[in-house]
């Protein structure tokens, strides 16, 4: 079985969707509350000059968040 | 009788301009209670008895951030009698979670479909019908930028109010556990799904039994689908809202716009800093440089010198006031007192406030074009005079919407305030208060001729304690104002998302976020609105600490004295780098202790922030921002400072049989008052820093009122000392050694200190022992004529760096720094290790009045506040100690009691630095 790949590993142009959510607390409810539900499509647009935080498409508009942020999520 | 209509939304989706579009931008600012988060009323433009309110921009009805706490509570607090949700048609889905949300409150709701123009552009086809249809409420169009669809939105908001929508549904497993709590507890559907979400302010009040009853209903759930319940919840909603989308809205191609053109140059990998670099460069230069020192020139120069102060002279009657600077004076007062009316009156014939600036431009002119060629200035002066002259003309003959519209009259609020700024004005009501207004101003100006004779204490107080603090803070308003704009320009357009973004990874390391990088950046120019710009951090800990933090990077009042040490101890250039690197420092040191303490510890700050769509800054927006800062800052100046000068002047010129002094007349009776008698009890707290002087203690005490006062008090303590200079002079040219006149209370070990640089010290008693050549050079020449007149290599390169530093900084060597310094050297005072644990105990501790009064302000909390202050003072006090004593010890070898503590506080603060996070004190 592949490794599961998380959000921070995914490099510029990269489009997935999201299978599943950790964290917990504010954060788990905000990546939530901002359309990373299980199933939504996700690309990573670009990274920030310094490498982080990163840029990514969903549900047609710009999010950005942390590598820390983006490793909670669970890719598919 | 009245309506409430609450508008509510995601952040960025246009509810603050459709609510000022709708309002005609009378909008009144107040905190919700508890938390600092601005809600804005106003009353719909033509229809005055509805009242419509801005909500805190929000993502999701959790429990988690103040905002949607205190949006949730009032919406099912105080009910109003229609939601309008606004809502960003560019980016649908995400915006639709909140309305599927809203819908559950039960309240009637609209959805207006905000930005419609700039989805069309980008080539989506939203069918509304479609939308309303399965949302089940009305959905309109419309574009606050544009003015489409605004009649219709208006028309909706006038019917009664329609019954509340259906909500979206969840799937069967989800309903029925709804259904099965709604039942039980006979609660409306929010509160079942919150009560099912585990939301704490759901759950609150429920019996044990009732709670393993929600648990159960929650786990079963859990367990079927496989999943949390808060993923399931929100899952829920957006798979809800995806199963009407493609119908909504078409499958027309999205193409590339312009937003994500410009984006991918200004945050590119390479230029993308070197971009944003040019741009702070650029606000810095436009604000603190060029027109925002205009600004401050003029009103520092020409409008509280001659122009107030000769009023004053002439109202309290020491010196007769001229025709000219009364005429200015009513001129001046008459512009201010109209302003709000003309405003209200330009609203209210469809004008934009911005043509407001026309009546600053003959001024501008003056200053940006000094050299402009005769016939051409009074061209455009001439022009500029008469379409001043149109703007008064149309504002005196239009017809307005005030009182009449297409549906009847409408009711009036009876307005007999002319300072109020929300509302609008007729044109009858404005005649009067304009002719009103400046007849008040002339007779005002008048009573400077009035020449009271009144007795030299009150005229004292009044032209040095109260025009002196309050003029010297006033003062720095039009650098505000011009920094204000240029910020909200940056915030309305959306580069401020951006610079956060790019900045993140650097603040992150210090335990901040990237959106403290704004504060910090306009704290260089002052700490006031450096304070003031925190509020665009939402979480509550990021941002107390970055309001702690921001006062320690020098801003612009700090300059003297950075300018007065570095002439005090002939090392200008290394002094003033040596500051703006404490400076920084300290920021960064106190970021990573403060984030180990149990109050900012815990609770990791998320940066999952969305990156809005460039758009084109609107005026009106702006200015009303700006606005708004200004008039907080003004507010600040006319009290808390109008107070502290008082109490300031009061201490410094009484003694404490309250005994007059006139220290104007004598300027060494200071040293009889109140004040100096505080510094001398004072003074043995600040000895282990290496000035146990009364007079550095109360030039610290006055630097409270504003930073700039530390030197003018030091140029009143320190200016018995002009004699001592010559004959300092002498010895020195003797000895070859500017060795500092040694005074009976100054520690021993000075005398083998290294000494102030030999040939500054000469270059400071030259210019001291003349004061002719001092007065002959202009300000600005000084660091330049200087080191001509010595013509030496390594002066020069300095003066090349101070240049420099000058450029970058504005750190400006100034006349009467350089004159108070060799005061001071003469004195001797200070030796270069004292006179720089004096400078950088300034620099770090509690910031001036007008920054505390800020800081109060946006922690609103008298704890939090006084919490800041102590420690600032208490990092400052510790800073300037290890500076002193080791520096003590470094140069004399000499270890002693004050070294060892010395130590102890370092090993202290490693420690600090160095221990393990706290654990957090509530983590939820």
């Amino acid at each position: 079985m592949q490794a599961q790949k998380t959000l921070r590993e995914m490099s510029a142009g990269e489009s997935l969707r999201v299978q599943k959510i950790g964290g917990k607390g504010a954060l788990r409810q905000r990546l939530l509350d901002m359309g990373l539900t299980k199933g939504a499509q996700v690309t990573v647009r670009k990274v920030a000059p310094l490498g982080d935080p990163i840029e990514v498409t969903v549900r047609s508009y710009e999010l950005s968040l942390r590598k820390a942020e983006a490793a909670c999520i669970v890719m598919a | 009788m009245k309506r409430r209509i609450a508008l509510a939304g995601n952040p960025n989706s246009g509810k603050t301009s459709l609510f000022n579009e709708l309002t005609g931008a009378n909008q009144y600012v107040g905190n919700w209670p508890g938390v600092t988060v601005e809600r804005k009323t106003g009353h719909l433009k033509e229809h005055e008895d509805i009242e419509l309110l801005d909500l805190p921009g929000i993502y999701s009805l959790s429990p988690y951030s103040p905002e949607e706490v205190v949006t949730r509570r009032y919406l099912l607090d105080e009910k109003p009698d229609l939601v309008v949700d606004v809502v960003d048609a560019t980016n649908l889905e995400r915006n639709l979670y909140l309305t599927s949300q809203l819908m559950e409150t039960g309240l009637p709701v609209v959805v207006a479909l905000n930005m419609i123009d700039l989805a069309e552009q980008k080539g989506q086809k939203i069918d509304a019908q479609a939308l309303s249809r399965h949302l089940g409420c009305p959905v309109v169009k419309v574009s606050a930028l544009h003015h489409i669809g605004l009649v219709d939105l208006i028309d909706l908001l006038m019917e009664p109010p329609t019954a509340a929508p259906t909500p979206l549904q969840f799937s069967e497993v989800v309903e029925e556990a709804i259904s099965a709590l709604r039942v039980k507890y006979s609660c409306s559907r929010l509160a079942a799904v919150k009560m099912l979400e585990n939301d704490p302010r759901a759950l609150e009040g429920l019996e044990v039994v009732d709670l393993h009853f929600i648990e159960e209903k929650r786990l079963k759930l859990e367990q079927e689908l496989e999943d949390d319940i808060a993923s399931i919840i929100a899952s829920g909603r957006y798979d809800a809202i995806c199963s009407f989308m493609a119908e909504v809205r078409g499958t027309g191609a999205v193409q590339e716009n312009f937003s994500e053109k410009l984006d991918r140059v200004l945050t590119h990998r390479v230029w993308g800093l070197g971009i944003f670099v040019l741009v702070m460069w650029a606000i810095y230069s436009i604000s603190i440089g060029t027109v925002g020192a205009w600004g401050t020139d003029w009103a520092n120069d020409v409008l509280f010198g001659p122009v107030v102060g000769g009023w004053l002279a002439g109202f309290i009657g020491t010196e007769p006031a001229g025709t000219e600077a009364l005429t200015m004076f009513a001129a001046v007062l008459a512009m201010c007192l109209a302003f709000p009316v003309t405003l209200r009156r330009l609203h209210d014939i469809g004008l934009n406030g911005s043509w407001l600036y026309l009546a600053i431009a003959p001024f501008l002119l003056e200053y940006m074009c000094p050299h402009l060629p005769e016939i051409l200035h009074s061209i455009i002066m001439g022009a500029l005079y008469v379409a001043n002259g149109f703007m008064l003309l149309a504002c005196l003959c239009f017809h307005g919407t005030a009182h009449t519209n297409q549906y009847g009259s409408v009711p009036r609020r009876v307005g007999v305030r002319p300072l109020k700024l929300d509302g609008r004005a007729g044109r009858v009501e404005y005649l009067l208060w304009l002719v009103a207004l400046s007849v008040i101003s002339v007779g005002v100006a008048l009573l400077g001729r009035v020449g009271l004779d009144c007795s030299v204490q009150l005229s004292s107080l009044v032209s040095d304690g109260i025009v002196a603090g309050v003029g010297a803070v006033l003062g720095f308003l039009p650098q505000m104002a011009v920094l204000f704009l240029l910020l909200s320009l940056l915030e309305d357009c959306g580069y401020m998302a951006r610079v956060a973004f790019m900045m993140d990874r650097i603040f992150r390391s210090i335990g901040l976020s990237g959106k403290s990088f704004i504060p910090l950046l306009v704290s260089m120019g002052c700490g006031v609105p450096g304070v003031m710009a925190t509020r665009t951090i939402e979480n509550e800990k990021d941002r107390r600490m970055t309001i702690m933090l921001t006062t320690f990077v020098p801003c612009g009042a700090k300059l003297p004295i950075i300018a007065l040490i570095g002439a005090v101890v002939g090392q200008n250039a290394t002094i003033a780098t040596i500051a703006y690197f404490a400076g920084i420092a300290s920021v960064i040191l106190g970021g990573l202790i403060l984030r180990k303490t149990h109050m900012f510890a815990g609770g990791y700050t998320p940066f999952v922030m969305e990156l809005p769509a460039y758009h084109t800054p609107r005026g009106t927006n702006i200015n009303l921002r700006a606005m708004e800062r200004c008039k907080a800052f003004v507010r600040k100046a006319g009290t808390i400072i109008f107070l502290a000068s008082a109490i300031i002047w009061f201490a410094s010129n009484y003694t404490w049989n309250l005994k007059f002094l006139n220290t104007a007349e004598d300027e060494a009776a200071v040293e009889q008052s109140m004040l100096a008698d505080v510094g001398h009890q004072f003074a043995p707290i600040f000895s282990p820093l290496g000035w146990g002087d009364w007079r550095p203690a109360v030039a610290t005490v006055t630097g409270l009122v504003a930073k700039e006062n530390v030197v003018g008090t030091f140029g009143v303590l320190y200016a018995g000392s002009g004699e001592k200079a010559e004959e300092a002079s002498a010895e020195a040219q003797v000895s070859e050694t500017a060795e500092p006149n040694g005074e009976e209370d100054e520690l021993p070990v000075s005398a083998t200190l290294p000494k102030c640089n030999a040939m500054s010290a000469l270059t400071m008693l030259l210019l001291q022992a003349d004061p002719h050549v001092r007065a002959a050079v202009p300000v600005e020449r000084v660091d330049e004529e200087v080191p001509e007149s010595e013509g030496e290599p390594g002066e020069e390169a300095q003066a090349w760096y101070m240049r420099a530093l000058s450029w970058i900084f504005g750190v400006e060597e100034d006349e009467e720094a350089t004159g108070v310094a060799a005061e001071i050297q003469a004195a001797g005072a200070f030796t270069s290790l004292s006179a720089l644990s004096f400078m950088l105990f300034n620099l770090l501790c509690a910031p001036c009045f007008a920054a505390c009064g800020a800081i109060r302000r946006e922690m609103n909390s008298g704890i939090w506040t006084w919490f800041a202050i102590g420690y600032m003072c208490a990092w400052a006090y510790v800073v300037a100690l290890l500076v002193y004593q080791f520096g003590t010890w470094v140069s004399t070898g000499i270890f002693s009691t004050g070294q060892m503590v010395a130590c102890v506080l370092a090993v202290f603060i490693l420690s600090l630095l160095l221990r393990r996070r706290a654990s957090a004190v509530s983590d939820k």
